[in-house]
């Protein structure tokens, strides 16, 4: 047998979520044009209930958490809560806007165990990140704060959310982030949810739109040496090159990830309102395994002009978040998928 | 030599993945392919199988080569030769893929 032979192929449900995206708090000092946060309301755990969610996520065997929200910084507590969940065995991320990231911050971070810290940058030119962000300045900080992280040896990411103000200029702003240090740079298809629906016609792309987007995006992850451009969306099964091998059919929603909203409750990612549960009130592993909400979610069914398409078995319909917030079924065609619009069907 | 994980590489065993497995190779079943332990590597996702899973967790920093095929010997209908070559195989792989630290 060679060491070939000891990969083994994946299974349909695991155990537990690899990953939880975890909103510590709704509560932000921003308040930008796309959030899915801004309309969110929920009361937020103490330091105590935090650590022993995350005490039941690593038992659980989850193996990451990434902070967000809301901005997390503004968790006074966030220092003793990464310590905490580290101490737990979990890797702590989060992602910021960077506007509290001083250099004490910096330092805290760095003593708390953050395996990386993520900015949110949405364009290379500083007047459109911040009329992007509804705040004068926050380009600037946001760049202060890489030097600070850097100055600290802290992991830097940065993330974009894809919208009409940057869809076109992925070339000046993946120079950009080069040049902050980064060593990922994520790239967030746009969610119809919160702030992002009641805008989504200002600010989301067509899906001829959002096809040539990713056939740049393929090909500058191909040519940019020193920075890994990371973007996952399962619309992108239609694309030559465009799944990895590693990937799980479909949205990994309830596949590979939860979300914790800031109360403790579960949703399948941050733009699914619908709730599986509560961390600290219910077994984790019964709603992992049986809620009804993450079953459907793991068993979609083509409808529309998904069935009969030869894409399906990998996309499995697309984004499910962004379809059950168009049409309210989980079932539905992604609406950012482009094929059968305008072209040939596969 | 001896072979000891990547500080900050994650991992977990699939426990309801290798009593099945294990039940099926029991039972006669085809199951050796099957993924029984989970690896994340800057974001991508690996399986290993059941003998890959025991090797991995085997690589503790302080078990040499030939310590490790002893204990796996014990768990395999197979001839030790056939399992080093195996295991030395594995181990180059993990090793080239900067999983793996030797020592």
């Amino acid at each position: 047998m060679a060491a070939d032979g000891m990969k083994g192929k994946r299974r349909k449900v695991l155990s537990a979520p690899l990953i939880v995206n975890w909103s510590l708090s709704y509560d932000c000092n921003f308040n930008c044009r796309h959030c899915y946060s801004r309309s969110e309301e929920s009361d937020e755990l103490d330091t105590a209930g935090i650590l022993e969610a995350g005490e039941r996520l690593a038992r659980a065997g989850v193996l990451f958490v990434n902070f967000g929200g809301g901005e997390p910084l503004l968790r006074r507590d966030l220092g003793e809560i990464a310590g905490g969940l580290g101490g737990r065995g979990l890797s702590c991320s989060m992602n910021s806007n960077g506007w509290l990231l001083d250099t004490a911050t910096a330092a805290q971070i760095r003593e708390a165990g953050f395996a990386s810290v993520g900015l949110s940058m949405d364009s290379h030119l500083p007047e459109v990140h911040d009329r992007f962000r509804n705040r004068a300045g926050s380009f600037d900080r946001v760049r202060k704060a890489a030097r600070n992280l850097a100055e600290e040896g802290v992991a830097l990411t940065v993330s974009t959310v894809i919208s009409r103000v940057n869809h076109q200029e992925l070339d000046p702003l993946v120079d950009l982030v080069r040049s902050m240090g980064a060593v990922k740079l994520y790239l967030h298809n746009f969610k119809c949810s919160g702030r992002g629906f009641d805008n989504r016609s200002e600010l989301d792309l067509s899906p001829g739109e959002w096809k040539d987007f990713y056939r740049r995006a393929l090909a500058l992850a191909g040519e940019v040496a020193g920075l890994e451009i990371s973007f996952d969306d399962p619309i992108l099964a239609s694309l030559e090159g465009g799944r990895r091998d590693d990937a799980s059919p479909g949205s990994s929603c309830g596949k590979l990830s939860l979300h914790l909203r800031p109360n403790g409750d579960l949703t399948p990612c941050g733009f699914i309102p619908l709730v599986l549960g509560n961390i600290l009130r219910d077994d984790f592993a019964v709603l992992w395994r049986e809620s009804p909400v993450l079953q459907a979610m793991r068993g979609k069914s083509a409808t529309g002009k998904c069935r009969g398409c030869g894409h399906y078995a990998e996309c499995l319909g697309g984004c499910t978040a962004r379809a059950y917030a168009m049409t309210g079924d989980l079932n539905a065609p992604d609406p950012h998928c482009w094929v059968g619009e305008g072209e040939s069907p596969p | 030599m001896i072979f000891r994980h990547r500080p900050n590489i994650a991992w977990r065993e699939e426990k309801e993945a290798r009593q099945e497995v294990v039940a099926a190779l029991e039972e006669g079943r085809e199951a050796a392919d099957e993924g029984t332990l989970i690896l994340v590597d800057a974001g991508r996702i690996f399986e290993l199988n059941l003998l890959g899973a025991d090797i991995w967790k085997l690589c503790d920093g302080r078990r040499s080569v030939e310590e490790i095929v002893d204990e796996l010997q014990q768990g395999y209908d197979v001839g030790r030769r056939e399992l080093e070559s195996d295991v030395r195989d594995f181990l180059e792989e993990m090793k080239e893929r900067g999983w793996l630290l030797t020592e």
